[in-house]
């Protein structure tokens, strides 16, 4: 008798970015959204963009780009805000966005259609958990709890 | 007796904070405040009373050390029994309405070592009105120094 196990499908997000691209599950966001003004924060860190009203709270927007030492993309016509559930922050209502230069990409991921990145070439930063390949583009895997050790020092 | 969710709303180099008004222990008019003598220090005017004066600073709209030329009143805080104060281009007491003040607090590590400027913020829509943590602008102000 024979087995024959399905391969696990995890539904994923890719997050197009300026010179990269985020993959993450789609269970971590609420919603994506088209840019809205946002209100500048005084005193903030540079990848800190602005706040939006959503929802009825105030969600920070980040540019993943800034946490990465790069510059911050311009503000397109195609930039979508990309509402992720709150890391374990100080309240369960701690919504945050990142700014994504277009519209994500659903991207079902299984064992077989992913392979690892080369460690030696991802960016030098504790933001990013891991790289992944996906039909030979790399993708970068944000490390959550580096983010939200620096969202909340 | 005060309302404690009333607040303030303060324009700062034309942007808008808001500050509970229980926070605030006086508001003065301009032409009633002293001007500092000191054209280069951080205070800006102050509020001359029987047991000593107040310090008022300016700020700009992103909280940095500034001169604001069209500035009409001086909020003043209570920092510890050392009253203390920021000009404001405008201030207006906003009843409560349809305010939705929701808890808020700014990523990344604080700015000062009083902790966050701000703790909570009116969302409307899509607009986001922030409202300043009393405590920490006192400390903040109080930073800056020039009150001796």
């Amino acid at each position: 008798m024979s087995t024959v196990v399905a391969e696990e499908r995890i539904h994923s997000l890719e997050i197009p970015l300026a010179g990269a691209s985020l993959l993450v599950p789609s269970a971590a966001v609420a919603e994506v959204t088209n840019p809205v003004k946002l209100f500048p924060v005084p005193g903030a860190p540079a990848w800190v963009l602005g706040v939006m009203g959503w929802r009825s709270q105030a969600v920070s927007v980040v540019s993943f780009e800034a946490l990465l030492g790069r510059p911050v993309p311009p503000l397109s016509e195609d930039a979508k805000l990309v509402v992720f559930y709150p890391v374990a922050g100080p309240r369960a209502s701690d919504f945050y966005a990142v700014l994504s230069i277009a519209e994500p990409r659903p991207q079902p991921v299984t064992s077989s259609s992913i392979e690892t990145e080369d460690p030696s070439r991802l960016p030098d930063t504790p933001f990013v958990a891991a790289g992944v390949l996906i039909k030979g583009r790399a993708l970068l895997i944000p490390d959550f709890e580096a983010l939200r050790r620096v969202f909340y020092p | 007796m005060a309302d404690v969710g009333q607040y303030l709303r303060l324009v700062l180099d034309g942007a808008d904070y808001l500050l509970p008004s229980t926070a605030s222990v006086a508001i003065e008019q301009r032409d009633a405040l002293v001007p500092a003598e000191n054209g280069a220090g951080p205070v800006l005017a102050w509020r001359q009373t029987r047991s000593g004066r107040w310090p008022a600073y300016g700020l700009n709209a992103s909280f940095a050390v500034s001169r604001p030329a069209h500035w009409q009143r001086a909020v003043f805080l209570d920092a510890a029994g050392q009253p203390i104060g920021v000009v404001a281009d405008e201030v207006n007491l906003l009843g409560r309405g349809d305010m939705h003040v929701a808890p808020f607090r700014p990523l990344g590590a604080p700015p000062t070592r009083f902790g966050h400027l701000f703790n909570a913020a009116w969302v409307d829509g899509y607009r986001i009105t922030f409202v300043i943590d009393p405590r920490s602008l006192a400390g903040f102000l109080r930073s800056l120094g020039g009150a001796a």
